[in-house]
């Protein structure tokens, strides 16, 4: 009983996530016009669906990560009661943030999740902040930070090599605002680079 | 962006704590 109730949590937990983030690693194709949206949705799942896969062989640290060990006692983690706490939990906030137009993040969400069934189920004094500290909050803070950094160093270089490259085609953008385009002269010899409106 | 980043912190993560701890002590209780 307690297992089924488990599985259907965790069910509702990747639906809730998939709904939500299978569209945000390609959500910048749609957005620039070459991509439309069906065709971003489907590079999208294709993706999502390799990397699901290969987590299988690659992500297991991530796995025990959010399995919740090394911040509560590996005896509550071994207990239904917090893993279905913990699904329960991250997938009602994840549902109820879609539903509620709120920001969503399933880490921010699963992290949360672990934290308050660990509160609840071991206790303040059982739970290892320093862990969560350095395992959760720390990547959670930085991430951001090492993504805007790379993106800056990467966007001249990338900007040069487009400027090089001949335009590519534009993909009528679906749903998309910005369905236009317009050519504007390269600042070299070749032809004129097609970008999108607005940029 | 950073508003969006930093209600991820201040809604997100506590309102699942709480809908966990929630859901942890109701379990509990019905067990």
């Amino acid at each position: 009983m307690i297992a089924a109730a488990i599985v259907l949590a965790a069910l509702a937990l990747a639906f809730a996530n998939g709904a939500n983030d299978n569209f945000k690693g390609v959500a910048t194709l749609q957005g620039c016009g070459r991509a439309s949206y069906r065709r971003a949705l489907g590079l999208a799942t294709l993706t999502t669906l390799a990397g699901s896969l290969s987590a299988l062989v690659v992500a297991t640290g991530l796995a025990r990560r959010f399995s919740g060990r090394g911040l509560v006692p590996d005896a509550v983690v071994a207990e239904p009661m917090f893993v279905l706490a913990v699904a329960v939990g991250a997938g009602a906030t994840i549902l109820l943030a879609t539903r509620l137009g709120l920001p969503v993040s399933t880490t921010h969400a699963l992290t949360g999740a672990l934290l308050g069934a660990g509160l609840a189920v071991a206790g303040p004094g059982q739970v290892a902040f320093r862990a969560l500290a350095s395992s959760f909050v720390t990547p959670l803070l930085v991430s951001p930070l090492v993504a805007l950094a790379l993106a800056a160093v990467l966007r001249p270089g990338l900007r040069r090599l487009e400027a090089a490259l001949p335009a590519a085609p534009l993909q009528p953008a679906g749903r998309s605002p910005r369905r236009t385009s317009r050519a504007v002269p390269s600042s070299g010899s070749g032809p004129p680079t097609a970008r999108p409106a607005g940029r | 962006m950073i508003a969006v980043i930093a209600a991820a912190w201040a809604v997100t993560l506590p309102l699942a704590a709480a809908v966990s701890a929630v859901a942890a002590v109701a379990l509990a209780t019905l067990r």
